[in-house]
C-alpha cells in the first residue's frame, strides 16, 4: 500500500482539531501547529484609550410645529366650575360651591368680582379681590342664594381678570310659587287701584294737593269655587306660602298659544300682549292647571306680541295653553275657605300686588282751557246722584242766635258716577285717563252730562251771543267761576265754550255772551244737549275696576268740583 | 420654566447637579417654584435624595426622590426613581407614604461623563442624560391632567427609562429599557413599567406599549401612552413645509372597544418623527427650542421625542 503525506488544515484561526481519524490508507500526518508563522506568536498590543466623551454629534437646528391638543382647550384659561348655576325654584336658602381654578400656567389676578341683578345671593369664601391665582391654583367659593329676593333670578357675577379677561358665571332660579287658582268668574274679579293724596283746603275752599304715592297700589280680589285636587293643593299653598310672595296670573288678561312650544324655547307668541299687563321684567304664567304651570320672566315684548323670555322654557306647553301676564302678589288679610262638602271649597282671596310698575298715563282729549275733557257718557243704568255742599261753618254757642259762614261762597258739588267700559280699548283708554288723574290730584273737566240749558233761538256763525231759555242763571249764577263753561253738543259737533256774562232778556229767555264766537251757525233743532262743564277732581284714591269679563268693566266713581 | 444643560463627571455628580438644579435654580427661585430637599444622604456608594416640588402657586405638595447606587462587577450605575404622597423622615427610600413598590422606573447611568439636560419648574422635572450614545430620561412630577385639580389633585408621574427586570446595565436591549414616553416590559400587562401614574383613584398605573423581550411587539395594554401605541407612527414624517410636528404625549386609558379616559398630557414632551431626524437637533417651535431625544439606543422613526427646553 503506497503511503502519502498529508496535512490536516487547522479548522479555525487557532488551534488545530482535536480529534480526527485517520484514513486507513493514510499512512501517516504532520499535524501543523500554531503559531504557523512567526508573525503569529507576537504578542498583542494594548490600547490606550483616548477620552473623546462626550462625543460631540452635528446638530441641526429644525423648525417646529406643535399639534394643538385637548390640554389647549382645557388649559390657558379660566375655569368656572360650574359655569352656570340653575338654583330652580329658591323656597329655601341654598348654599353651593364655586370652584375658580386658574388654568393659566402663569399667575392670573381677579380684579373684580362684579354682581349684576344680584339680590339676595352671595359669594364668599376667599379674599376680596385683587387676588392674585397662581399658575393652575383653584379656589373654592361659597355661593349663597336667600331665598328673599327678586323672585327671578337672572344674575351675573364677573370675574374680571387683569390683562382684560374676563369669566362669567351665571345664576338663574326663581323664587315664586305660582297661585293658579282660577277665578269664579260669576262672582266676577275687582281690581283695585289705590293712589294716595294729601290735600291741604284752605279757608275758601282752594286745595293744595300733593300726590305722595309714586306707583298706585294695586290688589285683585276673586272668589273662587274648586273641587277635589285644586282645594288639597290651595291649603297646601296656603299652609307653606302664606306670608310669601306669589306669582299670580292677572287672570283678566289671558289669552291662548296659538301653537305649541318646545321646552328650552325663548319666545312665546301671545298677539294681545302689547295691550295687556305685561312688561319686560315682568312675568307671564303659562296656565293649563291648578297644578300644571309655569312662571317665566319676560325680556322684551315687540309690537306683534312676541315675548322674548329671559330663561328657555323648562317645558313643553301645547297648543291652547292659557298665558297670562304675572304679577308678584302677597296675600292679605285672612282667607276663609268655605267646604261645602269634603272635596268642594269655596272662597274668596285679595292679593296686592308687590312688583308695582308706573301704569301709562294717557289724558283723554280734547283739551279745552288747560284741563283735559273727559267727555265719555256714564253708564245711566244706575242714577247719577249729585249731592251739594257748602263749606260752611256754623258757629252755635248753644246760647244764642247762630252764626253762619259761608267760607268758600261756592257750592262743592259731587257726583257719583258708574261707567260700563264695555271693551278692551275702553278700558285701556279709561286706565290710562285714571293713571292721569292720580287719585285727587290732577283735575279735569267733566261735563255734567245732564241738561243744563235749552237753546231757544239759532246761534250764527260768528255770533258769541247764545239765547237760552230763562233758569235765572243770570239773576243767580251769573258766570260764576265754577258755573260758566259749557259744551254745547250739537248736530255739526261738540263746542266748548266760556260764559263771560248773562243777561235776562224776558221772563222766558235769558242771552248769555260767549267768550269765543262759534264758527259755525247752530240751529235750535240741531242743538242736542247743553251742559256745564265741570272742573272737577276725583274724591277717592281708590278706584275699583270690576270686571265682569275679560273685557268689560263697571267702575263707579265719585268726582267733586273744584274751585277754579 | 428653568432648563440646564452640561456635563456631568458621572452619575453621582449627576445627582448632585440634579439636586443643585431643583433647590438653587435662579429662574425656579424667582418664580417661587424651586423645590425644598427632604432629605439628602451621601454614602459612598449610594445618593438619596427626596424632594418636594411646590407646584405652580407654591400650593401643591409634590414628592418624589432619586436613589443612585452602583455594582461595578456587572457595570451598572443606577438612579431608581420613586413618588409618594408624602415624607417620612422615618422612612427609607423605598417605604415613603404610598410610594412605588417593586420594580422602580429607573435610569441607566455609567460611571463617566455624562452630558445632561435639565427641565422644571414647580410642578415636574425631565432629566435626559447621554451615556454613551445612548439617551436615559426620566420625568418626575404632576402630568397636565384633564381634569381641573380638584377632580385630579396629584396627577404624580414617575417615569423612567429601564425598568430592571432583564438586568440593568445600560447596554441591554428590550422592551425593559425604554423610556417613559413609550414604555414596555417583557410581559404584557406587567404590574409595573418605567411609566407609573398615580391615577384619580390613588392607585399606580402602569402604562405599557410592547412586550416581548425578542420583538418588542406593539400590543393594546390597558393603558397606554399615546401617540407611541400608534401602529403607523413608523411612517410619520416632517410636515410638507420641513417642519417637525410636535404632538402632545397622552395617558390613555382603554375600557372596553371604544371607550378610552385620557389622565392628561405630559408637561412639556412630545412625540416626533425621527425622519432625517437624530438625537441632539433642536426643534424651534414659537421661539423656542425643543431637544430632539432618542429612545434610549432605538433610531427608527418613532423613536425620537422632543424636549422643550424652557
Amino acid at each position: 500500500m503506497a503511503a502519502f503525506a498529508g496535512i490536516v488544515a487547522p479548522g479555525s484561526a487557532v488551534g488545530e482539531p482535536v480529534h480526527y481519524e485517520r484514513a486507513r490508507g493514510i499512512s501517516g500526518y504532520r499535524p501543523v501547529r500554531y503559531p504557523f508563522a512567526a508573525a503569529d506568536s507576537v504578542s498583542p498590543l494594548a490600547g490606550t484609550r483616548g477620552d473623546a466623551r462626550p462625543i460631540s454629534e452635528p446638530q441641526r437646528r429644525l423648525a417646529g410645529a406643535r399639534v394643538p391638543s385637548f390640554a389647549d382647550d382645557w388649559y390657558h384659561r379660566i375655569h368656572l366650575l360650574p359655569p352656570r348655576i340653575d338654583l330652580g325654584n329658591v323656597i329655601s336658602p341654598i348654599e353651593r360651591r364655586l370652584e375658580v381654578w386658574n388654568a393659566h400656567l402663569q399667575e392670573q389676578t381677579v380684579l373684580a368680582i362684579e354682581a349684576t341683578g344680584a339680590d339676595g345671593l352671595a359669594l364668599s369664601g376667599p379674599p376680596a379681590p385683587p387676588l392674585a391665582f397662581g399658575g393652575l391654583q383653584s379656589r373654592t367659593y361659597s355661593f349663597s342664594a336667600s331665598h328673599r329676593g327678586a323672585p327671578v333670578i337672572n344674575a351675573q357675577f364677573a370675574f374680571r381678570f387683569a390683562g382684560g379677561g374676563e369669566m362669567r358665571l351665571t345664576v338663574t332660579g326663581r323664587r315664586v310659587v305660582v297661585f293658579g287658582i282660577r277665578p269664579d268668574w260669576s262672582d266676577g274679579l275687582t281690581e283695585r287701584l289705590e293712589w294716595l293724596s294729601d290735600v291741604l283746603e284752605a279757608h275758601d275752599g282752594s286745595e293744595q294737593r300733593i300726590r305722595l304715592r309714586q306707583l298706585p297700589r294695586r290688589s285683585f280680589e276673586y272668589s273662587w269655587l274648586l273641587d277635589g285636587q285644586d282645594v288639597r293643593l290651595l291649603e297646601h299653598l296656603l299652609f307653606a306660602w302664606g306670608t310669601r310672595i306669589y306669582c299670580l296670573p292677572v287672570w283678566t288678561d289671558g289669552s291662548q298659544l296659538l301653537q305649541d312650544v318646545a321646552a328650552g324655547g325663548r319666545a312665546l307668541v301671545v298677539p294681545n300682549a302689547p295691550h295687556v299687563d305685561y312688561h319686560p321684567g315682568g312675568m307671564a304664567v303659562l296656565w293649563r292647571s291648578a297644578v300644571e304651570n309655569e312662571a317665566v320672566e319676560i325680556a322684551s315684548i315687540d309690537g306683534g306680541g312676541v315675548l322674548t323670555l329671559t330663561l328657555a322654557l323648562g317645558r313643553s306647553w301645547p297648543a291652547g295653553t292659557r298665558v297670562l301676564p304675572a304679577r308678584l302678589a302677597r296675600l292679605e288679610g285672612t282667607t276663609t275657605v268655605r267646604r261645602v262638602t269634603d272635596t268642594i271649597a269655596s272662597g274668596r282671596s285679595r292679593f296686592t300686588v308687590e312688583d308695582l310698575i308706573a301704569s301709562a298715563a294717557a289724558d283723554a282729549r280734547p283739551t279745552y282751557r288747560g284741563y283735559a275733557v273727559f267727555d265719555y257718557r256714564p253708564d245711566w243704568s244706575e242714577e247719577i246722584d249729585v249731592s251739594w255742599q257748602r263749606k260752611l261753618a256754623v258757629i252755635d254757642q248753644g246760647t244764642g242766635p247762630r252764626g253762619f259762614d259761608d267760607e268758600s261762597g261756592a257750592p262743592q258739588v259731587g257726583r257719583r258716577l258708574t261707567w260700563l267700559l264695555p271693551n278692551r280699548p275702553h278700558i285701556t283708554a279709561f286706565r290710562q285717563w285714571l293713571a292721569a288723574r292720580a287719585g285727587r290730584v290732577h283735575p279735569c273737566w267733566l261735563p255734567t252730562f245732564t241738561s243744563d240749558l235749552q237753546v231757544s233761538r239759532v246761534v250764527v256763525s260768528g255770533g258769541s251771543g247764545l239765547v237760552v231759555r230763562n233758569t235765572g242763571y243770570s239773576r243767580f249764577v251769573a258766570a260764576h267761576p265754577q258755573r260758566r263753561d259749557l259744551v254745547l253738543r250739537t248736530t255739526a259737533g261738540t263746542l266748548f265754550r266760556r260764559v263771560t256774562g248773562a243777561q235776562e232778556l224776558s221772563v222766558e229767555e235769558e242771552l248769555l255772551s260767549l267768550e269765543e264766537p262759534l264758527d259755525v251757525t247752530v240751529t235750535v233743532d240741531q242743538v242736542l244737549q247743553v251742559s256745564w262743564l265741570e272742573l272737577v277732581r276725583l274724591d277717592q284714591d281708590a278706584v275699583e275696576l270690576f270686571w265682569e269679563t275679560d273685557s268689560v268693566v263697571r267702575v263707579q266713581i265719585s268726582t267733586r268740583t273744584l274751585p277754579s | 420654566m428653568a432648563f440646564e444643560i452640561g456635563v456631568a463627571v458621572n452619575y453621582r455628580d449627576l445627582l448632585e447637579r440634579l439636586r443643585t438644579f431643583l433647590t438653587k435654580h435662579p429662574a425656579l427661585i424667582a418664580a417661587n417654584q424651586q423645590w425644598t430637599q427632604l432629605r439628602w444622604v451621601s454614602d459612598a456608594t449610594t445618593q438619596e435624595l427626596l424632594l418636594r416640588a411646590p407646584g405652580l402657586a407654591g400650593a401643591d405638595d409634590i414628592y418624589c426622590g432619586v436613589r443612585s447606587y452602583e455594582n461595578p462587577t456587572s457595570g451598572y450605575y443606577m438612579w431608581d426613581l420613586n413618588g409618594s404622597i408624602g415624607f417620612s423622615s422615618a422612612d427609607t427610600f423605598y417605604a415613603q407614604p404610598s410610594c412605588l413598590t417593586g420594580w422602580l422606573p429607573m435610569m441607566s447611568l455609567w460611571n463617566e461623563a455624562t452630558p445632561y439636560w435639565f427641565v422644571a419648574n414647580g410642578r415636574r422635572v425631565v432629566v435626559v442624560a447621554k451615556v454613551s450614545t445612548l439617551y436615559q430620561a426620566a420625568y418626575l412630577g404632576f402630568i397636565l391632567p384633564y381634569a381641573t385639580p380638584g377632580q385630579y389633585p396629584y396627577p404624580l408621574l414617575i417615569g423612567g427609562s429601564m425598568t430592571g427586570q432583564r438586568g440593568r446595565r445600560y447596554s441591554i436591549t428590550g422592551p425593559n429599557h425604554r423610556h417613559f414616553v413609550d414604555p414596555g416590559e417583557d410581559v404584557q400587562n406587567a404590574s409595573s413599567t418605567a411609566t407609573m401614574l398615580r391615577g384619580p383613584a390613588g392607585a399606580w398605573l402602569p402604562f405599557q406599549n410592547t412586550y416581548s423581550p425578542t420583538t418588542e411587539s406593539r400590543y393594546d395594554s390597558a393603558r397606554q401612552v399615546w401617540p407611541g401605541s400608534y401602529a403607523y407612527l413608523s411612517v410619520f414624517r416632517e410636515a410638507l413645509d420641513g417642519t417637525y410636528v410636535l404632538m402632545p404625549i397622552v395617558l390613555s386609558q382603554g375600557n372596553s372597544a371604544g371607550d378610552h379616559d385620557l389622565f392628561g398630557e405630559l408637561d412639556g414632551v412630545y412625540q416626533v418623527s425621527g425622519f432625517n431626524n437624530a438625537a441632539g437637533n433642536l426643534i424651534q417651535v414659537n421661539g423656542v427650542d425643543h431637544l430632539v431625544v432618542q429612545n434610549v439606543f432605538r433610531t427608527s422613526v418613532r423613536d425620537y421625542w422632543a424636549l422643550r427646553l424652557a
